[in-house]
């Protein structure tokens, strides 16, 4: 019988510091005309070739239903280009090399036509720019857009399975945007669509969290330092504070948002997904099934809420009017494309629980929400107080705790800022300087910009290397985006059930409705003001 | 006024905690300081030193850290000078900009030798130390021996010197006491092959080009330098990774350098000059044939 013979390493790669380069090939863009592809994809694009991250063999070929032609593409992406990328001004040089990759078809998602002539682009593209048949689809477009696209793509022959793939030494990947389905039957829906036409292995489902410099830093501060993970847990933390707060109103987004409210938007991917990186135990490896399998026992140790539940440990919120940053913002019912009598929520707050061995009784407070304070992601551990207060001397003026604890000597908190000045800052007591013993909050700030220097790589750069190389860790598998479905939608299915709720109105500017606040007085605790 | 050393540091110390201890004037946005490793430039000449303050700089864009700049002049009259100037780059997100700091040290004559005292006395405590040496290695020069036992890492530019000294160090680094303290040694020639030993890699990472690399047949190496010079460390180094990651074995033949493949096959090299080409000395461009029967493929890697 004859047996394969596996291909041979190439001896000249053995030592080699490897060089993060993505495989060759094409990158189809769905949606190449919107404000994604604009403001994100081509100048992450472009930074990889700035950095020497693209191959050899690369091009994109952009789809939208507008009509363009090649020439206007590119100098609608050079524009693009100019204004987003965080390198500038925009190199003439490179610029020139990169857009002789850059073409368009135009074309509507549920049109035959438009895959046949993607196709021949692809087969055009493929001997002319060597990609090597190897097609990583991005999906820039509404979920309305999914099904018809990964239709298209399977009726037209564009999608290959896996084992055929190696054989033939190349590759077909899908990217999916989030919002990842609007509940659970709905994303299982959709994910038994994509499984019609791609292997799950094919499959990237962005969340663009993950691809941020301090989230995957999450995973090196808990597991190459020793320091952290002996008090991770609930011997020694408290409580575990998550906030994803924004200035910004919906920006012109009110009919996305009445679909979604924060919830979708945010809570269910993003937020969740920092829990569980924050929450999981350590992986057996960086293999993406590893981190993944971590993350899923996560999401399967979160305690489910009945509807009685949802009503003490979730809060919602709508922004009224207010000021921010010193200048008034408009309430949400007044923003375009929302109704006047609006119920969807712009602030969700809750506390969970995370049962199992390590978080047992520790709650995890979550809030996200538009139009606060400040901009802010963190992730904050709280731990307990010291067991027996040696110090009565008064606290110095001023000197207030912001963590929600008993007034005495407050407790550390590890505070790690996914954005903005990301970094880790750990808060600790120390004696002010002094005749008197004197206690004071001081803390060990480390910045990324100060250690490391400024420019660091946007998420959707190391996502979309991630994808052209097939790593899939920082991206969400299908068990994943189910259970955090499977989750949320108690949320969603007890608001559903208890009539039109109407969220508390907060002012614009401030940090949530006075409920939010009382979620945490009853335990005790205060939000952060971070 | 001639000052003493110990007064030219005290200035600079004077100078350095006068940029973070004054509150920043009206309307001046307040800069935050910042350092992760003590970068330490020995050159040979003045000259070099100044040529170095952009790299320098641009380093510390990068890698925020206390940079010692060091200019050397054996030869002229004794004295010590030294100055201290902040390199600042503009924070993200629109936060204060985050400011390295640059010392250059101008020893001349007897100075020369105090310089490591001086250097000891100017380093950041508690963070490491790169030493970037830009002369010949000698281990048991006296500026150099001290300045590298304290380092955590050696750095030096085998083509500005020879391959030698780059063996010199190392056999220097690898006597050192405990294992854990052995500082690390790095070579910017061999740092500078990193893009041609990529791009010759990917030649064979096509599946069915990879048995090619077992039949190599031919190996030219294109050197910016006038004709008749010999192989120089860049050149030596990318023919010595070839040869060892293909499991060549080299012999030589009335003084001729011969590689042999694992098959048996010879090797040929041919060493090209090519005076007209930009940087001197260094690689220009590098040929390799291969030939496996039913296939064959020749691939060249050329300085643009």
């Amino acid at each position: 019988m004859a047996t394969s013979e596996p291909i041979a390493l190439n001896p000249l790669r053995r030592g080699l510091v490897e060089d993060r380069t993505g495989d060759a090939c094409a990158a189809v863009i769905f949606g190449a005309s919107g404000d994604l592809t604009r403001r994100k994809l081509m100048p992450a694009l472009y930074n990889l070739a700035w950095g020497r991250a693209l191959p050899g063999g690369f091009a994109v070929v952009g789809v939208g239903r507008r009509d363009k032609t090649d020439e206007s593409f590119r100098a609608e992406m050079r524009e693009a280009v100019s204004a987003f990328s965080r390198r500038k001004p925009i190199d003439g040089a490179l610029w020139a090399d990169f857009e002789r990759g850059l073409s368009y078809v135009r074309g509507a998602a549920n049109d035959p036509a438009t895959y046949e002539s993607l196709r021949a682009q692809l087969e055009r593209v493929d001997s002319e720019r060597g990609t090597r048949n190897n097609h990583l689809f991005y999906l820039a477009v509404p979920p309305s857009e999914f099904g018809p696209i990964v239709d298209g793509l399977r009726a037209s022959g564009l999608v290959s399975t896996p084992g055929r793939d190696r054989a033939a030494g190349t590759w077909s990947r899908v990217v999916f945007e989030k919002p990842f389905g609007h509940d659970l039957a709905s994303a299982r829906a959709l994910n038994d669509s994509i499984a019609s036409a791609f292997d799950e292995s094919q499959v990237f489902r962005i969340d663009h969290y993950l691809g941020k410099e301090t989230v995957q830093n999450l995973l090196v501060m808990r597991f190459a330092n020793l320091l952290f993970e002996p008090v991770w847990g609930r011997e020694h933390v408290d409580q575990v504070q998550i906030t994803v707060a924004e200035e910004i109103g919906v920006e012109g987004r009110g009919r996305f948002y009445e679909q979604t409210g924060v919830t979708r938007d945010i809570v269910e991917n993003h937020l969740m997904q920092l829990l569980c990186l924050t929450a999981m135990e350590p992986p057996i490896s960086l293999s993406a099934d590893a981190v993944r399998d971590e993350k899923v026992k996560v999401l399967r140790s979160m305690r489910p809420m009945d509807r009685d539940d949802v009503s003490h440990n979730v809060v919602r919120g709508q922004y009224g009017r207010g000021l921010v940053r010193g200048e008034p913002a408009a309430a949400y019912r007044e923003e375009p494309d929302v109704a006047p009598g609006s119920n969807v929520e712009t602030y969700v707050a809750m506390r969970c629980f995370v049962d199992n061995w390590r978080w047992s009784g520790v709650p995890f407070y979550v809030r996200a929400g538009k139009r606060l304070a400040r901009r802010v992601t963190e992730i904050a551990v709280v731990f307990h107080e010291v067991p027996q207060t040696l110090f009565r001397a008064a606290r110095a003026a001023g000197a207030v705790a912001d963590d929600g604890g008993p007034r005495g000597i407050t407790p550390n908190v590890l505070a790690v800022r996914i954005q903005p000045d990301e970094g880790i800052s750990l808060r600790f007591i120390s004696k002010e300087p002094g005749q008197q013993t004197f206690l004071r909050d001081v803390a060990m700030d480390f910045r990324y910009g100060t250690a490391f220097g400024s420019n660091t790589p946007e998420a959707y750069e190391r996502l979309l290397l991630d994808a052209m190389r097939g790593e899939a860790t920082l991206f969400t598998r299908r068990d994943e985006v189910e259970a955090q479905w499977e989750y949320m939608d108690h949320v969603l299915e007890a608001w559903a059930s208890s009539g039109p709720p109407v969220p508390p109105i907060y002012a614009a500017g401030s940090w949530g409705p006075s409920e939010a606040d009382d979620l945490l007085a009853r335990d005790g605790r205060r939000w952060r003001k971070p | 006024m001639t000052l003493s050393p110990g007064q030219v540091l005290a200035r600079v110390e004077g100078e350095l905690q006068a940029f973070w201890s004054s509150p920043p004037a009206p309307g001046e946005t307040p800069k935050a300081r910042a350092c992760t490793r003590n970068l330490v430039v020995v050159a040979g000449t003045p000259e070099v030193a100044d040529r170095w303050l952009l790299t320098v700089d641009d380093v510390l864009q990068a890698i925020p850290a206390r940079a010692i700049v060091v200019g050397l002049d054996p030869d002229a009259a004794d004295g010590l000078s030294a100055s201290a100037t902040a390199v600042c780059t503009r924070g993200e997100s629109g936060g204060p900009p985050i400011c390295s700091e640059r010392v250059t040290l101008q020893a001349r004559g007897a100075a020369c030798a105090r310089v490591a005292s001086c250097v000891e006395t100017l380093c950041a405590s508690d963070v490491p130390t790169t030493l970037v040496w830009l002369g010949r290695v000698h281990a048991d020069d006296l500026l150099f021996a001290p300045l590298a036992r304290d380092a955590d890492r050696v750095v030096l530019d085998s083509a500005q010197g020879s391959l030698g000294d780059l063996a010199h160090l190392v056999r220097w680094a690898s006597k050192a006491p405990a294992r854990g303290e052995r500082p690390g040694v790095a070579d910017l020639a061999w740092t500078r092959l990193a893009p041609w030993h990529e791009l010759c890699a990917r030649m064979f990472d096509e599946p069915r080009l990879r048995e090619l690399a077992g039949r190599i047949t031919r190996i030219k190496i294109v050197q910016a330098s006038a004709a008749g010079t010999t192989l120089g460390a860049e050149g030596a180094l990318l023919l010595g990774w070839l040869a060892t990651r293909l499991s060549w074995k080299a012999t030589s033949l009335a003084g001729k350098l011969r590689l042999t493949r694992p098959d048996e096959g010879s090797v040929p090299v041919q060493l090209v000059s090519e005076a007209a080409a930009p940087a001197h000395g260094g690689l220009f461009a590098v040929e390799i044939e291969a030939n496996a029967g039913s296939i064959a493929l020749a691939g060249q890697v050329r300085r643009e």
